[in-house]
């Protein structure tokens, strides 16, 4: 039983002593761990989410209904399954075998500030890749290599990065009528076009689609 | 220092510190607010609009790569707005943000400031991130242009707000909003040393109480013991546990109780506050209904309906539905409000429509006799429109607020992943105030909290005040039923009242009812008692006793208690406003708004929009101002003048400036050019607002003064300016009428109550507030007066008012005296709330020197209180002087017996309608049209004195109806439908009857002769009729009229006793009866007619205060206004 903070264990490692440590999530279990690794509470109540709505799919009964022993160990297994599932699925959206966790996100976020490449970008193009507001398919080779090199990290966990859910769309500050509107993602072209850069310094960006 | 205070002066000091750097951008606001963002380290870029960056909104601010971008089409002003908006998140937010939850802050602007989206503003403007957005416009006010500047702009420099606008580039509306701050509102008091949380330590119960864990908590917290202090220990106990603040979930029921849940929260974990989520239930409500709306099969941006938006969507609705009971044809929303408040019940106790509808007709079926028959067929009708209502709602993709709790529930009991996720989500629950919970939210919170093994919850049972709205005790005397296993601690020690205080409650709280399973009472106190300090003086009569209070007052402040650490406590506004009477003669400051829309200050202005609307009367009130100064024969002839030329409005007062006196004319010409300058067709807001800072209108008398019913009365249009701008006011037509209709509805439903609160700023005013019981709750003051101690006051007696609940709707209410019983129980508890806010002083007051009479409640307090027998009284320099009045010459007046039966109603109606030539109908209703239209119909059918035929009243109807019908209106096909069954029934009902012209019938009354015409005279079976004709249904008390009895006494004058019939007759009933009136009663009228007859001639036209009947009075917006010039001969 996990009782103490431990900040040398990776995600990865969090999730599977979770996993093992119950038979099946509960509040209670998820608060404990959640408690003893604070830094992965966010990736630990998305995982017990999914896990519980897993297990809720299979078993047809509510997560308070006690579960025989048996159906215990298949349901573990396939909350296992799940996990594996959710590890393939980011890999294979990301044409990456890296995951990122919550943290390592928030690394990668943090180096588009202030950053400086060759050809130049402005802000604007910064933050929409910071937000990932870009469609990933539409950027040249040249560019993300270049990108990965200005905040001083790969190719492969720029494109995991790049390509990983939106942070677009949660619950946010704003004073308006209505909530803002879910961002489309935008071309590498039109993320260009749309900057405030020079007419010369957006041709020497789209050439690198050449 | 308030928050508020402590960011207008952040952005004050921010903004002096860069015009120190740079005095020259002291006058250029776009480019100190960009040099601010880039001080604070942010760039500054523009997009094109459209781009995703913005994602539909004007500008964005993101906190994590120190970008802020704009919308390019924005430049100058608005940009500086924007931005600034985006400097105060910069300023006031960023140590709260860390990077795992980094959000962009979206800012647009609006056309007017800062608006609240209409019927959401009382459920979500209390979240934290709502709160946030208000901190960074107040900040963006501040910084751009600070109140000072503003009061040296306006009043020293006396430049309007566009010249002031112009000269700083500011935008129009943030001046005017900033200019009603800095004018309005009491300045803050700055302290000398900053404000510092008390580290004072946690005694042991409340230790135990922060603790305590593995097993769902109640705390039982008395009057005065730190019950929010705890709750803000607990959650700091709970984040130094690592528990992660996003888990953490706090509710509570009103959005008071929350505002300062939240105050404290921020203050005391400012890094971790705003991930908590702490508000109201039905905020959150309002949060898991816009996250799941697709389950609830509902829009993401789901609406919100308050009570009048309610009335409103069910009025047209009404005649869709066979309605017997509740079908009227004069007044189709009269019970809508007594219907929706039993629908919110239900919703309370959660009943839905169907189950409402089971329960309605299991009651119909048992009904014993007639009388709860009929009962019962009025709940199965009110089963019928509830079930159309949430059809509607659904359709509408709309929710009320029961529905917030109750639709809530039912999807986290029929969808268990949504359940499931909620409480993975929120694995720690807080309640705060946890006795006003009523069934449904105690539903909820079952719900979110599974076992309960991590809830916690705190209140206090014995101060459960919101029993009309199924708040009890119960739930709290039935926790450890609710929650196995839960354990109940109680907070000891009171730190807020002296020992005898103390007691006095103490022994009280032994013989509530809502002590019952709740622990016992047993607080200790560290505070010592002083001299006296609990008293019970006693006086001969009420005004001994008002005049004893006002001297009660000022022997404290005498003794070193400042009139604002005194309250006085009332269970009624009634109550209040009559003290408040007394104190301000006594020339006590007082701290009291009353009845908010009867307010002078508050109708002068809604007089103004009433006038831009078209209603001429409204000059009666606007002529007054300062500004214009018009006296009472100049208005009169403008009156006359657009009567005879049939003009309206502004239309009549431009055609009116020559014919008024020479001494009038430069008033009248103000007048009209600061009125047509107005936009009458802008939102109300901007109309008054460039009435006030632009045009000045009232605005320098309203400065001029600096006491405290002066403060009151800048604080009263300061409130109302705020309505105006949150108001929702949907639908077609002029936003002007449907903002005067709002107030009208907000005043007959006696719903003004958030707008009689005093607001924060004004609470250092040196004055003695006056207020409500309900609204004391959770605060205390230094001496508490309570006025009118006596048997019948308080315990109030319980009015037995139909009650269309069927049984079975609300849990353990099945018993003959369940009402009776829960009554009685708040009452114990508005006692008790009430003396609990006493810290050292607690002072009763009772009109009879004989303890018989005094309060029952008294009883048990005797122990402890000094009794003064004669006590002294405040003396008063002079009486209410009555106004004079100015009325046309009294030779011309005819008496006439209809307009005599509308002086009983209410003598200044009668002025206004009768004596001045203002007419009586306010026609911005529907179904007023529609009536008028009949009226009309009927009264040339009377003036031929022959039989029409259907066919010509209906020609005639058709021609009215063109003419000052509801042409175009939604609905207008039913209402004409509805106005010719009307003329159906008028020729049904009067065949069998000779009818002939009806000529006046006199009568004598006093000295006088008054003639009374009735609607229909006819010859039936040798007895004359005399038949009065109305087009909707009887009242209850139909033959109290006092038209009849002078219906019947012409009768006896003209025809003789036995020779003639009085009928009543009602389209709307179908209905002709025979009226009688017995001769005491018709003696007894005859002496009210006279009275009022020599009224009329004493020029006594007081007013006649009725909640329902003011509202929909033609004259509400001026009345009481009188001309007080005497004529010029």
């Amino acid at each position: 039983m996990t009782t103490a903070q431990d900040t040398t264990m990776d995600l990865q490692s969090v999730l599977y002593e979770f996993r093992l440590e119950n038979e099946t999530v509960t509040p209670a279990a998820l608060d404990t761990i959640c408690r003893a690794y604070p830094h992965f509470a966010k990736d630990l109540t998305d995982f017990a989410i999914q896990w519980v709505l897993r297990d809720l799919a299979l078993a047809g009964a509510p997560v308070e209904t006690p579960i025989a022993d048996a159906a215990v160990d298949a349901i573990v297994g396939l909350a296992m399954s799940d996990l594996q599932n959710r590890l393939y699925k980011r890999e294979k959206e990301a044409r990456s075998p890296v995951v990122l966790s919550s943290a390592d996100e928030a690394e990668i976020r943090s180096r588009f500030k202030n950053i400086e490449m060759s050809p130049p970008i402005d802000r604007s193009i910064a933050a929409s890749l910071q937000r990932k507001l870009v469609e990933l398919e539409t950027i040249p080779r040249r560019f993300l290599e270049r990108l990965a090199s200005a905040i001083k990290s790969d190719m492969p966990t720029l494109v995991a990065y790049l390509s990983s859910s939106s942070i677009v769309g949660g619950m946010r500050n704003y004073r308006a009528d209505s909530a803002p509107q879910a961002a489309a993602r935008m071309s590498y072209q039109d993320l260009v076009e749309r900057s405030t850069l020079s007419q010369e310094k957006k041709d020497d960006l789209l050439a690198l689609n050449d | 220092m308030k928050t508020f205070d402590i960011i207008r002066q952040r952005a004050g000091e921010l903004r002096k510190h860069y015009t120190d750097v740079k005095p020259v951008l002291a006058d250029r606001p776009l480019d100190l607010v960009l040099f601010g963002l880039t001080e604070q380290g942010f760039h500054v870029s523009p997009l094109p609009t459209g781009h995703p960056l913005l994602e539909g909104a004007d500008a964005t601010l993101d906190w994590e790569t120190e970008d802020v971008f704009f919308d390019s089409r924005y430049s100058g002003p608005d940009l500086a707005e924007l931005l600034a908006h985006e400097l105060g998140h910069v300023d006031l937010h960023k140590p709260v943000v860390d990077v795992e939850t980094l959000e962009p802050v979206f800012v647009t602007l609006c056309p007017l400031p800062a608006p609240i989206p209409g019927g959401l503003s009382r459920v979500q403007g209390y979240g934290v991130k709502e709160r946030r957005e208000l901190q960074a416009n107040v900040f963006a006010r501040e910084f751009l242009f600070p109140r000072q500047v503003a009061r040296q702009f306006f009043l020293g420099h006396q430049l309007r707000s566009s010249q002031i606008a112009h000269q700083l580039k500011l935008p129009t509306g943030l001046v005017r909003m900033q200019l009603a701050d800095a004018l309005l509102l009491p300045a803050p008091v700055v302290e000398v040393e900053p404000s510092v949380t008390k580290a004072v330590r946690l005694d042991r119960s409340q230790q135990a109480a922060v603790e305590a864990q593995g097993k769902p908590i109640l705390v039982e917290a008395g009057p005065g013991t730190g019950k929010t202090r705890t709750l803000v220990k607990r959650v700091e106990k709970l984040i130094r546990d690592n528990v992660a603040p996003e888990s953490i979930l706090i509710l509570t029921y009103s959005n008071k109780a929350a505002a300062e849940l939240l105050e404290r929260l921020s203050g005391a974990l400012p890094n971790v506050a705003s991930k908590v989520w702490a508000g109201t239930f039905h905020a959150f409500g309002l949060e898991v209904a816009r996250r799941f709306h697709q389950e609830l099969a509902a829009p993401p941006d789901i609406g919100v309906l308050d009570q009048i938006d309610s009335i409103n969507l069910l009025e047209h609705e009404l005649k869709n539905l066979s309605l017997k009971h509740f079908r009227n044809l004069w007044n189709p929303t009269l019970h809508l409000p007594e219907i929706l408040s039993v629908i919110s019940r239900a919703k309370d106790e959660m009943i839905n429509a169907a189950q409402f509808e089971k329960l309605a007709q299991a009651a119909l079926k048992s009904a014993p006799d007639d009388k709860a028959r009929e009962l019962a067929e009025q709940t199965c009708e009110v089963a019928q429109i509830y079930q159309h209502y949430e059809q509607l709602l659904k359709s509408r993709g709309e929710v009320d607020f029961g529905d917030l709790i109750m639709r809530i529930n039912e999807l986290l009991i029929e969808n268990i992943p949504i359940r499931t996720m909620l409480q993975m989500q929120y694995r720690h629950i807080l309640v705060d105030e946890y006795q006003d919970v009523n069934r449904a939210s105690v539903r909820m919170v079952q719900l979110l909290a599974g076992d309960g093994s991590r809830l916690w919850v705190v209140g206090d049972g014995r101060q459960s005040i919101y029993r009309f709205r199924g708040a009890s005790s119960i739930n709290m005397a039935r926790f450890e039923q609710d929650y196995a296993g839960g354990e109940r601690l109680t907070l000891q020690c009171n730190y807020r009242s002296t020992p005898a205080i103390v007691g006095l409650y103490t022994g009280f709280s032994t013989q509530m009812a809502a002590s019952t399973g709740l622990a016992d009472l047993a607080l200790h106190t560290e505070r010592l008692d002083v001299t006296n300090g609990a008293q019970l003086r006693c006086f001969e009569s009420p005004r001994e006793e008002a005049l004893g209070l006002a001297a009660s007052i000022e022997e404290l402040k005498a003794q070193g208690v400042a009139y604002k650490d005194q309250a006085v406590l009332g269970l009624t506004h009634t109550e209040l406003a009559a003290v408040a009477e007394v104190l301000a003669q006594a020339g006590i400051p007082v701290l009291y708004l009353g009845a908010f829309f009867e307010r002078s200050e508050v109708r002068d202005l809604l007089c103004v929009l009433d006038l831009l609307s078209g209603r001429l009367s409204a000059l009666l009130r606007v002529a007054h101002f300062p500004n214009y100064g018009l006296d009472g024969p100049d208005v009169y002839r403008v009156l006359d003048h657009a009567k005879s030329e049939n003009l309206y409005g502004m239309e009549a007062v431009e055609a009116a400036v020559s014919l008024v006196s020479v001494e009038g004319q430069p008033g009248l010409k103000r007048m009209r050019d600061d009125l047509l300058a107005l936009d009458r067709h802008s939102h109300p807001w901007q109309i008054l607002s460039e009435l006030l800072f632009e045009r000045r209108v009232l605005i320098d008398s309203l400065l001029c003064e600096s006491s405290v019913d002066a403060t009151l009365r800048r604080i009263a249009v300061w409130r109302l300016l705020r309505f105006v701008l949150e108001s929702p006011l949907p639908g077609q037509g002029s936003r002007t009428r449907r903002l005067l209709g709002r107030v009208r509805q907000l005043s007959r439903l006696k719903n003004d109550r958030d707008l009689r609160q005093i607001p924060e700023e004004a609470g250092k005013i040196d004055a003695v507030t006056l207020m409500t019981v309900h609204a004391s709750k959770g605060l205390e003051f230094e001496a508490v007066h309570l006025p009118r101690m006596e048997k019948g006051k308080i315990p109030r007696g319980m009015k037995y008012d139909r009650l269309l609940v069927p049984t079975g709707m609300i849990a353990g209410a099945d018993g003959p005296s369940w009402r009776k019983e829960m009554h009685d129980t708040e009452q114990e508890c508005l006692y008790f709330v009430a003396v609990s806010r006493a810290r050292t002083w607690l002072r009763f007051y009772v009109a009879s020197k004989e303890m018989e009479k005094n309060s029952v409640f008294l009883s048990g307090a005797m122990l402890w209180l000094h009794v003064m027998t004669a006590p002294p009284q405040a003396t008063l320099d002079s009486g209410i002087r009555a106004a004079e009045g100015w009325y046309p010459s009294t030779d011309s007046r005819q008496f006439n017996g209809t307009h005599i039966n509308r002086f009983k109603d209410c003598p200044r109606r009668y002025f206004y309608t009768h004596v001045l030539p203002l007419g009586g109908i306010q026609p911005d209703e529907v179904y007023v049209k529609a009536h008028a239209c009949v009226q009309s119909v009927l009264r040339g059918a009377f003036a031929s004195g022959t039989e029409p035929t259907m066919e010509v009243l209906l020609d005639e109807l058709q021609q009215v109806w063109k003419k000052s019908g509801p042409v175009g209106a939604a609905y207008e096909a039913d209402y004409q439908k509805i106005s010719e069954e009307a003329l159906a029934t008028f020729l049904a009902l009067s065949q069998g009857t000779d009818w002939t012209l009806a000529q006046p019938l006199l009568i004598d009354i006093s000295t006088e002769k008054m003639q009374v015409i009735p609607d229909q005279l006819g010859l039936r079976n040798n007895q004359y009729v005399l038949r009065r004709i109305r087009t909707g249904k009887p009242a209850a008390k139909e033959a109290d009229e006092l038209i009849y009895t002078l219906y019947h006494l012409a009768g006896q004058t003209t025809f003789g006793a036995g020779n003639y019939l009085v009928e009543a007759v009602h389209l709307g009933a179908h209905s002709a009866l025979a009226v009688e009136v017995t001769k005491r009663k018709q003696e007894n009228r005859r002496v009210t007619t006279v009275e009022s007859v020599r009224a009329i001639l004493a020029n006594h036209f007081p007013v006649a205060s009725n909640t329902d009947g003011c509202a929909r009075c033609a004259h509400f917006f001026l009345c009481p206004s009188l001309l007080c010039t005497p004529e010029k001969n």
